[in-house]
């Protein structure tokens, strides 16, 4: 499966709101994911297990610590797909 | 099912028989005592997969609990001998453990629980999203003996 910005948006949306009880409305791309969603650094690691079910392989994001909003969240994850490979 | 489940499993069970020293003026187990209960398990299935928190230590690691749920079926009382069992659920980004705690005689489930602990490297104190090495080595280690 390959997955596009906009694909892998609908997707995380669709874990925040399951996880979180975020509203998809909320995920904006410039949304903070700790100040304006409210997700911890414990919600975080959870998100991480979570993101493992839009790909078959383990996704290890391990500069995490840097992703700051919905778009930086977005950009690492296509980074690490493309880096490992995981859609082909 | 998204999280990963041990296929066969590894499981600890601890014995312990309830103390008087533990029950309220209910004569039942106060509530705040079960974290103990389960500490007492996790620490057996720890030591039973090779990694137990002197080898974090010394491996330049802790895993502090970060969340724990507990839900009491059935109260515990005084003198009541008890199994519990502990089950590794994840270990790749997280040790995540759930408990049942069941009357050693009858074998009714009294309580259910489960806990989260997030690795944590000792000297930068930052949370890290992946497990270390050495832990998924020793738990894949043992998943392949059972």
């Amino acid at each position: 499966m390959i997955h596009t910005r906009d694909s892998l948006l609908a997707q995380i949306k669709i874990i925040l709101q399951e996880q979180f009880d975020i509203e998809p409305d909320a995920v904006q791309l410039n949304a903070r994911l700790r100040e304006d969603l409210d997700i911890d650094s414990i919600d975080a690691v959870n998100l991480m297990i979570e993101l493992k079910s839009l790909t078959a392989k383990k996704i290890a994001l391990e500069n995490f610590h840097q992703v700051k909003t919905v778009s930086d969240l977005l950009d690492a994850v296509l980074l690490f797909l493309h880096q490992n490979k995981v859609d082909e | 099912m998204r999280v990963k489940l041990s296929p066969k499993g590894i499981v600890q069970e601890t014995l312990l028989t309830i103390p008087f020293f533990d029950v309220d003026s209910m004569n039942i187990v106060w509530h705040g005592h079960y974290c103990k209960y389960l500490e007492l398990a996790r620490c057996e299935l720890l030591d039973k997969i090779g990694y137990n928190y002197t080898d974090m230590k010394n491996s330049g690691f802790m895993f502090p609990i970060v969340d724990m749920q507990i839900k009491y079926v059935q109260p515990l009382v005084f003198e009541q001998s008890v199994r519990i069992v502990a089950r590794l659920i994840e270990w790749e980004c997280r040790i995540k453990i759930d408990y049942k705690i069941i009357d050693d005689t009858t074998q009714q489930v009294l309580t259910k629980a489960s806990t989260v602990q997030a690795a944590v490297n000792a000297s930068t104190k930052q949370l890290q999203f992946v497990c270390p090495d050495i832990f998924i080595q020793r738990v894949n280690q043992l998943l392949a003996q059972t």
